[in-house]
């Protein structure tokens, strides 16, 4: 709360003498300052929506500002269009050039975008110095020169300018405490899992990028009227690109004020030394300053300065308690869990398959992992799955998700189609699963994990608030029903293994889903919850969900399951019901054989 | 042979070791279990050196090694068998064995080659698929490929962390089996295991830890009898000795 | 048709060079997923030590190379211990980040060392040629080459048959049960960048002789190796040869049949293309990930 306060004064306070300045100070020098300024802290938030909530790393976004300030410039040389509009124009070739990037890449991850990013900064710049008929090629572009009065001064670059920060900062806040910039920090702590969820990582990625894209655009628009003159070198910079991640890291990645504090603390020390430094050594030194200071930052401050102050802050005025993790033995929690769901497709009439799976072939390099399976599960029904290690039953979980795809064979939920289908389709269809270590986004809250997943895409939905209150009454509900009210609001990191295993099975439960797959949920975790899990399958299976279990612990699997499928090398080798499959010899000799789990305790001499 | 007292360990500001006591006897198999998060695998990352005590002390034969890095503990005689992802799938069965021996490799290729082969008679599989990269073993396999290194030093002391975990009643059998040879040539065993009548049908001595701490010792029999024994599984109040810190 | 044989005689001979200087780059990409963006800068740092060593006392390059291996290894290890392995324990993305920031450091101390002015090292061969019927070797293209087998070899033989080798395998792989067998991951990363900033004295030795330098240059040649490493696969020592080569022929014929402006371009070109469409190189097969443990 007070540090809210805090903020809130501070930056009213500082947009209060940033509107003032030009009117009361008539110093050129330092309205030039505070304009760059404006320029990299646009630029660091632009970054910092697809760098700092999505993780991906751009080292090339002075792409758009060469972009944004090539289109002004060519269009206002060659066409005589307005600046002002140029630099929409120019916005707008950035935001199409970002969707076209995030399109390309929508697959490329982690360095390998780093790098892609970089590639696409050397390219663009000799692109433009190799096609001199439209952009000047080496020598540069000149534009025409203001056409307004001098007295105006820098106004026309510096409202403009300071009114597009105010822009960014405003979209990118908004973004951070909406779904979509829920769905942003998710993909940045495991993307896959998003997908799974049924989130459209790419759609998120792209909207990220092209706002990112079109804020940098547009001031490089003004950028290239103030400077009114352009060559590759100094718009198509990696220095300038450098800066912008710099200012981000350095204020802090990932917050919404972050990287205007590090570009403000940053412009004024760049343009200091560049001024204070002369001679033929300055460009070394530049670089020794830059560099080592980026060194410093990410070795000394990786959180940042904001982030950095605001916990020394909190820990100066209070200190927060957060409950300790225990794996739950109060009485309140006996009671057995369940949580409501509605499960797709349930309204349809009658029975019948939730899942068909036909003839489905998976080969890595020669080997058959999964070879020809065939397998149903009725809707409703908890189907079971064993069989040996490596025998393919993750792969073929894999399979029905989307995970890896298929080489031949169908796969059908509620009688449609998935096996052509991407992973959130799938998850959209009503399709959900749980992993043998749970995965939860360890950035989200317990609840934000909770009503992360996402049934079906909306754009008017990617805007709302993280969690509405329905789905945090829902949710909490459901918290209160395993047992986990009191740590709604706390990281994944502070539970249990098994509590968390819990957790991932509430969060996949809230896509309603019409089949849930469930990879060795007992495995590991305690008699306590192990029977907590149990109850809640149950309850799951009450309620009209399908199920499909992967489970070693066979009496608890014989406790839940009308029907069993067992698989070895590749291939179902039997059906039927657990004692059935039990007595089939092929399933003794492939899987059961001397049953040392079951047997009872035996006494050592 | 191994001592263990009021040993205290943990990760960042989190203490999951709070005071254990353990004593294991020369020549037979201990198992430890106990809810999840109990702190079993923390006693045997603790004993092995990955895992630096924050008080406390662990001897082996009288030599203390509390804070010893991983090499100088092989080097006492005792190897520990990691959870899961113990093998290095990019390396064949057979340099998976032989890396076992890393810390005394300056000794030179014949005694590898030799003890590989005494070591290849216990786990056929050595012998069958030397050239076969450990990635493309099934779980069971890649069991004994960790045994096989675990005894390329000839340890004192054979450290298991949930030996069956995630494994298929047939190579529970195997693994009961490979365990109980290693013990018969005289090898030490401390098991950690989740899978409690497995664990308390192999072993001789039973240590029960619950919340960071010892709640029940004694022979393996006692404890598989102990009428306290689920009440700790379950959560309820436990007879603990309290220790001293 | 000769012009077309000569292009690829050309186009292999400075493919294989290309494949040299991007071996340390491809060690530390395969074995611990670190991008070092200051591989540009070590190339141009140990091209202008060869140059000092041949305008203050003639050594040849090729000889200086193998005099400063020992210095940059200990560069390596010490690149390692003070910055890339505290920036892993803090986050292991950043390490990219930490590595472009050394290369800017790195650009900045070799201006002010060595000054702005272009160097090369001129050793009796570099400008002459081995001639086969109307076929031109160049001499200089043609030892360079050779060094870049070389060194390919005994690092492929390092990784697959020594002690060091297995230790760097596993602990690339699994650290926690490398640990338990006694091989320390930290000790091993440092061996890795004493190997990785080792090997690239030969590169930089074969930049002096071929190429003009300044200090600048390391931007061109960062982004060439890591088209290699790329192009090759994640660190295999053979797919970034075999990737060098390909670079090396393709520029090649760039220049010979396009035009000598865009043959910059290809590098850069084939690293979005193959990042784009096959992010695991163009060298490697899909392997089994998800098998159960």
């Amino acid at each position: 709360m007070r540090v809210t306060i805090l903020r809130r004064t501070l930056v009213v306070a500082a947009l209060a003498v940033l509107i003032a300045y030009p009117i009361v100070s008539n110093d050129l020098y330092y309205q030039n300052l505070l304009i760059l300024t404006f320029m990299l802290a646009i630029g660091a938030s632009g970054w910092n929506i697809m760098g700092g909530y999505a993780g991906y790393i751009s080292l090339g976004n002075s792409v758009f500002i060469g972009l944004g300030a090539y289109t002004t410039g060519i269009l206002a040389a060659k066409h005589g269009v307005s600046p002002f509009l140029g630099c929409l124009v120019g916005g707008l070739v950035c935001a199409i050039a970002a969707a076209l990037l995030s399109l390309v890449t929508r697959r490329t991850r982690g360095m390998y975008f780093v790098i892609v990013t970089f590639a696409v900064l050397q390219l663009l710049a000799l692109v433009t110095t190799t096609w001199s008929s439209l952009t000047g090629g080496s020598p540069g572009l000149a534009l025409p020169l203001p056409t307004w009065s001098l007295d105006y001064q820098n106004w026309p670059f510096y409202y403009p300018l300071l009114g597009l920060l105010v822009l960014t900062v405003a979209v990118s806040a908004l973004v951070r405490r909406s779904k979509l910039g829920l769905g942003l920090f998710a993909i940045q702590d495991d993307e896959d899992k998003a997908t799974g969820l049924g989130l459209r990582t790419a759609v998120y990625k792209m909207i990220a990028f092209v706002l990112g894209g079109t804020f940098i655009g547009i001031a490089g628009g003004i950028y290239a009227y103030y400077v009114t003159f352009l060559n590759t070198g100094a718009v198509f910079d990696i220095v300038a690109s450098v800066l912008m991640v710099l200012a981000a890291l350095l204020g802090g990645r990932g917050t919404v004020w972050g990287p205007v504090v590090g570009a403000f603390i940053l412009e004024p020390l760049a343009n200091f030394t560049s001024t204070g430094i002369g001679g033929a050594n300055s460009g070394a030194i530049r670089l020794l300053i830059f560099g080592g200071l980026l060194l410093a930052v990410v070795l000394f401050l990786p959180r940042g300065v904001l982030p950095t102050a605001t916990s020394l802050w909190q820990r100066a005025m209070a200190r927060r308690s957060r409950p300790s993790p225990d794996e739950g033995a109060g009485p309140a929690q006996r009671s057995s869990a369940s949580i409501s769901v509605s499960p797709r497709g349930s309204d349809v009439d009658g029975g019948g398959r939730v899942l068909e799976v036909h003839d489905v072939v998976k080969t890595f390099g020669g080997l058959h992992a999964v070879d020809g399976v065939d397998l149903a599960v009725e809707r409703g029904s908890i189907t079971g799955l064993i069989g040996p290690n490596g025998s393919g039953k993750t792969t073929l979980f894999n399979l029905i998700d989307g995970t890896v795809a298929a080489r031949s064979g169908h796969i059908a939920l509620g009688g449609k189609r998935i096996d052509r289908s991407g992973r959130a389709t799938r998850a959209h269809a009503g399709l959900a699963r749980t992993y043998q270590l749970p995965r939860l986004f360890p950035s989200l809250t317990v609840i934000e994990n909770i009503v992360l997943p996402e049934r079906r895409l909306s754009f008017t939905r990617l805007w709302r608030k993280r969690v509405t209150s329905p789905e945090r009454q829902r949710a909490i509900a459901v918290l209160e029903s395993l047992g986990l009210a009191n740590f709604a609001d706390t990281s994944p990191a502070d539970l249990s293994y098994g509590q968390r295993k819990l957790v991932e099975l509430a969060q996949a439960l809230w896509l309603d889903p019409a089949l849930i797959m469930l990879d060795e949920p007992a495995a590991g975790i305690s008699p306590a919850l192990s029977q907590r899990l149990a109850d809640l399958i149950r309850s799951l299976h009450s309620q009209g969900v399908g199920i499909l279990l992967v489970e070693h612990d066979l009496a608890f699997l014989s406790s839940l399951c009308q029907h069993v499928y067992v698989m070895a090398n590749g291939k179902i080798i039997a059906n039927g019901s657990v004692a059935e499959v039990s007595a089939d010899r092929a399933v003794v000799d492939a899987y059961l054989g001397d049953d040392v789990a079951l047997a009872p305790a035996e006494v050592h001499a | 042979m191994i001592h263990i007292d009021g040993l205290w360990a943990g990760y960042g500001g989190l203490d999951i070791l709070r005071g254990v006591d353990l004593k294991v006897e020369q020549g037979t198999i201990n198992c430890i279990v106990g809810p999840n998060g109990a702190g079993k695998s923390t006693v045997l990352k603790t004993i092995s050196g990955i895992l630096a005590p924050r008080a406390g002390s662990i001897a082996v034969d009288g030599v203390q090694l509390g804070g010893e890095p991983p090499a100088a503990i092989l080097r006492a005689g005792v190897v520990q068998v990691p959870q899961r992802h113990g093998l290095f799938t990019k390396l064949t069965v057979r340099e998976n064995v032989l890396m076992g021996a890393y810390i005394i490799r300056r000794r030179g290729r014949k005694q590898m080659d030799g003890r590989y082969e005494e070591l290849a008679e216990i786990f056929p599989l050595l012998a069958e698929r030397p050239h076969v990269l450990a990635g493309s073993l099934s779980g069971g396999q890649r069991r004994m490929v960790e045994f096989a290194r675990a005894m390329m030093l000839d340890p004192k002391i054979v450290l298991l962390d949930e030996p069956t975990l995630g494994l298929d009643p047939i190579s529970l059998a195997i693994i009961r089996d490979s365990i109980l040879v290693m013990n018969g040539a005289g090898t030490t065993i401390l098991m950690v295991e989740q899978n409690v009548r497995f664990g308390l049908s192999l072993a001789h001595h039973a240590t029960v830890m619950s919340a960071g701490s010892v709640a029940l010792a004694g022979s393996a029999q006692d404890i598989a009898d102990n009428p306290h024994l689920m009440d700790v599984f379950f959560g309820a109040a436990s007879p603990r000795t309290e220790p001293a810190a | 048709m000769t012009e077309l044989l000569q292009t690829l005689i050309f186009g292999a001979l400075i493919g294989g060079v290309y494949a040299l200087m991007a071996t340390g780059l491809t060690l530390t990409f395969g074995v611990m997923k670190i991008v070092n963006m200051t591989q540009g800068a070590l190339l141009v740092l140990s091209a202008y030590l060869c140059y000092s060593l041949w305008v203050h006392f003639g050594i040849d390059p090729i000889l200086g190379a193998f005099l400063i291996t020992a210095p940059m290894g200990l560069l390596g290890v010490a690149l390692y211990k003070l910055v890339i392995e505290r920036v892993q324990r803090i986050d292991h993305g950043l390490t990219i980040v930490a590595t472009f920031a050394l290369a800017m450091i790195a650009e900045g101390l070799i201006a002010l060392a060595w000054g702005p002015n272009t160097r090369a090292t001129t050793p009796p061969y570099f400008n002459r040629s081995f001639r086969i019927g109307s076929l031109v070797v160049p001499q200089a293209q043609l030892y360079a080459c050779l060094l870049a087998i070389g060194v390919t070899v005994v690092l492929q033989l390092v990784i697959k048959r020594s002690w060091l080798g297995y230790a760097i395998t596993a602990a690339s792989e699994n650290p926690e049960g490398a640990r338990l067998v006694g091989v320390e991951p930290v000790r091993v990363g440092a061996w890795i960048f004493a190997i990785s900033v080792a090997s690239t004295a030969f590169g930089g030795a074969a930049l002096s002789f071929l190429f003009q330098f300044v200090p600048d240059s390391q931007d061109v040649w960062i982004g060439l190796t890591l088209s290699v490493v790329i192009l090759g696969g994640l660190g295999s020592l053979a797919g970034a040869f075999a990737a060098g080569l390909l670079l090396g022929v393709a520029e090649a014929m760039t220049t010979t049949y396009v035009s000598v402006r865009w043959a910059t371009a290809v590098p850069t070109l084939m690293i979005l293309i193959v990042l784009t469409i096959r992010p695991q190189g163009l060298f490697t097969r899909a392997t089994r990930q998800d098998l159960a443990t």
